[in-house]
């Protein structure tokens, strides 16, 4: 990963549809203060948005909201001629080798196209996950020269 | 996210929407559609031109209803122009597919070419 600076923003939403647009304005208000285009950071929102729907959809198969209230950890670091994003939960995790491999032309309705979206519309995209571990995505995006 | 829908001339069902199409608000879309599909309606046009925002959320909802509508004889059609939001179906591979047009009458002529060759009538029921 890209060399850390010290202007860290730290959110953290519950894991709930309904503060996803509230990542997506810290987002764009973070990544304007980093120096990234309007485009650029038209990109970013959807790739955290798309980090943030597949903590929702897939991080806990089982939850009973009575019992538990997962969240979603967010963090941006601006970075050498960008910002970082990590996107973190803490739910069941996966191994990243079975991820599926989205063919393009042959759109799937499930699965697989916001991964790729993330990997389309950001310069770099490390996915660190393991069954029971949570998953952490964390991607970076560079200004356009 | 705010939704408006109408059916035209009959036969064409249009949606409107407005402001931002995600995991938050897709689901009410997604309902809208499948409710007008039980109904009989095939023949979609999904004007997204005062769409804000959309994801793979969206994407997958008019992939599925474009799959039905056309399994069932019928058609979508989407306008959408916001470059950011092009960008999108042509990143999924999915632009020609949707029909994604510049503008509403773009779609809705692709459509009404479509529903004629399945001689069908333009100003009336089926």
């Amino acid at each position: 990963m890209a060399k850390v600076m010290a202007e860290t923003v730290e959110l953290q939403i519950p894991c709930d549809p309904k503060y996803i647009a509230v990542a997506r304005l810290v987002t764009a208000g973070v990544a304007a203060r980093s120096g990234l285009t309007i485009d650029d950071i038209d990109d970013l929102k959807v790739a955290v948005s798309e980090a943030c729907t597949n903590v929702i959809d897939h991080a806990f198969p089982n939850l009973d909201k009575t019992k538990q209230s997962p969240v979603i950890s967010l963090r941006f670091t601006p970075c050498e001629k960008g910002l970082q994003v990590e996107v973190e939960d803490y739910g069941v995790g996966f191994d990243p080798d079975d991820l599926p491999q989205l063919e393009i032309g042959k759109p799937s309705v499930n699965g697989g196209l916001g991964l790729y979206l993330i990997s389309q519309l950001t310069d770099d995209v490390d996915i660190q996950s393991a069954p029971d571990s949570g998953t952490k995505v964390i991607m970076i995006k560079r200004v356009t020269e | 996210m705010e939704m408006r829908s109408c059916i035209e001339d009959n036969w064409l069902m249009v949606f409107h929407l407005r402001g931002e199409i995600d995991a938050e608000t897709g689901p009410d879309f997604r309902e809208a559609l499948e409710r007008a599909r039980e109904e009989g309606q095939r023949w979609f046009l999904i004007d997204l031109l005062e769409a804000e925002y959309l994801d793979s959320v969206a994407l997958g909802i008019l992939l599925g209803t474009a799959k039905e509508t056309s399994n069932a004889g019928g058609r979508l059609a989407v306008a959408c122009n916001r470059p950011n939001l092009v960008k999108l179906f042509e990143l999924a591979g999915v632009k020609e597919l949707l029909n994604v047009q510049e503008t509403a009458a773009a779609a809705r002529s692709l459509l009404e070419q479509a529903h004629q060759a399945a001689g069908l009538p333009q100003d009336g029921g089926e």
